[in-house]
């Protein structure tokens, strides 16, 4: 990527043994101190993200204290099992396998979403797969509306924009992926009497890129004030092994093969880095677009729709509300 | 105020303000800009005007120009109603 000399990806450089120890000291302080648990657990999913925390934590607490989940369900790449081992194996820590296939089928995740779909695809059945999709906000000023992607046993490929109905269900049933996931993490954590990582980066945490009480609810998030790119300079310090950290980050939550910018960032992770960095450092459009070689115009669409996504991920972030204060509890 | 304006004020009210009125919402101010209405609320917007108004509104019209304030919806649902009406009368003729 060509940078303009003020702005650049420099910006986002760390010391990564420096922020390791700072890390490593503040999980420690909190799960142990603060929560008075005896070690922590994590699902591991493959990607750099849950890759670098598992690392974190076996740094943090011994690799002794730290217990790893594999959770595929029956859609899930199966690059995420064999990765989420490596990097289980590369930190030295312990995994179990949990099949959460059979609770989504329970729940109706599968059946639930299926039905949605085929209210706008009435062929979507058997042996289809499908996927959601935005448009680009670099290349349009177009609302970001969904439109469902569904590809036939014979490759034929159906698009539907959603429906305010059928992209609730959709979302909603979708979404027991995550909690189910969280259901057996904080399960297992309560038999270990372990504590729950939560494995967000800045840019998920801050953009909403979570589903609340699904993969947004843990115990103590160790990157979540890091931005993506900071959190590959922690995998390559860390020796988070290079296959992890060379995949594209994906989302792995839908049956055909989808990328995070395609569900929900604007731009490759690095470029939406450094576009937060400045929206959050009031650096100027002008300046970010001649370091990512785009035009303002296409910056401020980034920005506006970082502001949308605060805006629309506030509820995300609310603890449950009260209508008084109740002083005693908390402290 | 125009059936269009009406109609869209009335929608607006029922579905993002819990029926309360909305005539103090500019016809100038973007709906979305301050949160007035979310990414899902503009595609319960789009369903509305589609049935509502008998229109087809196609994906590159999705832009804020078009569906962003008021203004704009009411100038926007007319364009296309007139479109449509003049398709008609061509076919007719």
């Amino acid at each position: 990527m060509t940078l303009a000399p003020n702005v650049s990806m420099d910006l986002l450089r760390i010391d990564p043994e420096q922020v390791t120890a700072q890390i490593a000291a503040a999980m420690k302080s909190a799960v142990v101190q603060g929560m008075r648990k005896r070690g922590v657990v994590l699902g591991l999913s493959g990607g750099v993200d849950s890759s670098v925390c598992a690392a974190l934590c076996a740094r943090a607490l011994g690799p002794e204290r730290v217990l790893a989940l594999l959770m595929p369900e029956r859609e899930s790449s199966p690059d995420s099992l064999e990765l989420g081992r490596l990097a289980a194996d590369s930190a030295g820590i312990p995994v179990l396998v949990e099949d959460i296939s059979s609770v989504l089928d329970a729940a109706g995740c599968y059946s639930r979403r299926d039905d949605a779909i085929r209210t706008l695809i009435p062929e979507y059945g058997d042996g289809w797969r499908c996927k959601v999709s935005l448009p680009s906000v670099v290349e349009s000023d177009r609302f970001r509306i969904f439109t469902v992607i569904a590809q036939g046993p014979d490759g034929t490929e159906r698009r539907a924009r959603v429906t305010p109905s059928a992209y609730l269900e959709m979302i909603s049933a979708t979404s027991f992926k995550q909690r189910a996931r969280k259901m057996m993490e904080y399960y297992h954590a309560d038999r270990c009497n372990y504590a729950v990582i939560g494995t967000p980066n800045r840019l998920e945490y801050d953009q909403g890129f979570f589903v609340k009480n699904g993969d947004g609810a843990a115990d103590f998030k160790p990157i979540a004030h890091l931005y993506k790119s900071q959190v590959y300079q922690l995998a390559e310090y860390l020796g988070v092994p290079e296959t992890i950290r060379t995949r594209p980050p994906t989302t792995d939550t839908y049956s055909l093969p989808q990328t995070q910018e395609e569900f929900y960032f604007s731009l490759p992770y690095d470029k939406m880095d450094l576009c937060l960095y400045a929206r959050n450092n009031g650096i100027e459009p002008a300046d970010v677009a001649a370091a990512l070689g785009l035009s303002e115009q296409q910056i401020d669409r980034v920005f506006r729709d970082i502001d949308s996504k605060r805006r629309a991920s506030r509820y995300l972030h609310l603890e449950p509300q009260l209508v008084a204060d109740v002083d005693e509890v908390g402290g | 105020m125009t059936t269009v304006e009406q109609d869209v004020r009335t929608f607006l009210a029922e579905n993002f303000s819990l029926g309360r009125d909305v005539s103090h919402l500019s016809a100038t101010q973007s709906l979305t800009e301050r949160g007035f209405i979310d990414s899902v609320g503009i595609v319960e917007l789009l369903t509305f005007l589609e049935t509502r108004f008998d229109i087809q509104v196609n994906d590159d019209e999705t832009i804020p120009e078009n569906i962003d304030t008021i203004d704009n919806i009411v100038r926007f649902v007319g364009a296309k109603r007139g479109a449509l009406e003049a398709t008609a009368r061509d076919v007719g003729a």
